[in-house]
């Protein structure tokens, strides 16, 4: 009977060589796999927080614009009490810097919000809804303008602006 | 105790080596992943504060007095 050679610890290093690859190689790719995920992930997140950080920035911009426009708003003493006109989407305030014949425009129009002094437009994307309406004080004369506006988000914004003077209508005697 | 063969010594400074190595990849995810969350939870505060500070202004603005412009 022949007697089978035991197999020489070459051959048999080799075998736990090619073993230990293929286990660095799966512990490696499964890894890579999950360091993928994580990279993905973050990459989302940080879209998401630019985005939120965005947002809140244009919302400051937006709310320093309005009360400063709002703020240059000066009606005459003998201008009507209703000098706020609203209609479908646009608010309009006369009476700019002083003048009847200059106004603040609000329009909102296919998702932009746009604030315009006469001079410049400027547009405010990414909003749901906004709906406007004239600020009154207790005896129901206005005294400034009201936006309520909803984000794409869905969060919810409501910013009163007050004139920069108010008609003597409007106005109690001491 | 036996003492250590050559083979069985390099093993385990293998095994030590891809420890730290693994140790120092979970260090750089943790640290990673806790700065998103640091400013995922800043962006939330920030929000947070604008929306404060624009109700702070209507407040301020209903509670103002209008003083007559100069004619």
């Amino acid at each position: 009977m022949q007697k089978i050679r035991p197999l020489s610890s070459r051959t048999s290093d080799g075998g736990s060589t090619i073993l230990e690859v293929l286990v660095a190689l799966f512990i490696l790719s499964s890894l890579g796999i999950g360091a993928w995920q994580a990279v993905s992930v973050s990459q989302r997140i940080s879209a998401r927080i630019r985005d939120a950080i965005l947002r809140g920035s244009r919302l400051i911009r937006l709310d320093d614009q309005l009360r400063g426009l709002a703020a240059r708003v000066l009606p005459p003493y003998w201008a009507p009490d209703e000098i706020v006109e609203i209609g479908n989407g646009t608010l309009k305030v006369a009476f700019l810097d002083g003048e009847p014949s200059k106004s603040l425009m609000v329009t909102f129009q296919k998702e932009v919000l746009v604030i315009n002094d006469d001079a410049i437009a400027t547009p405010y994307p990414d909003f749901r809804r906004v709906a406007f309406s004239a600020a009154r004080d207790k005896e129901n004369h206005p005294y400034g303008v009201t936006l309520e506006a909803t984000q794409k988000d869905g969060s919810s914004i409501v910013i009163t602006a007050r004139f920069g003077g108010t008609p003597v209508t409007g106005v109690r005697s001491p | 105790m036996g003492r250590l063969s050559a083979r069985e010594r390099e093993a385990g400074y293998i095994l030590l080596d891809v420890l730290a190595a693994l140790l120092i990849v979970l260090i750089g995810f943790a640290v990673f992943l806790g700065g998103i969350s640091l400013a995922a939870s800043l962006s939330v505060r920030q929000a947070q504060k604008v929306q404060k500070m624009i109700e702070q202004r209507n407040v301020d603005a209903k509670d103002q007095t209008t003083l007559f412009q100069n004619e």
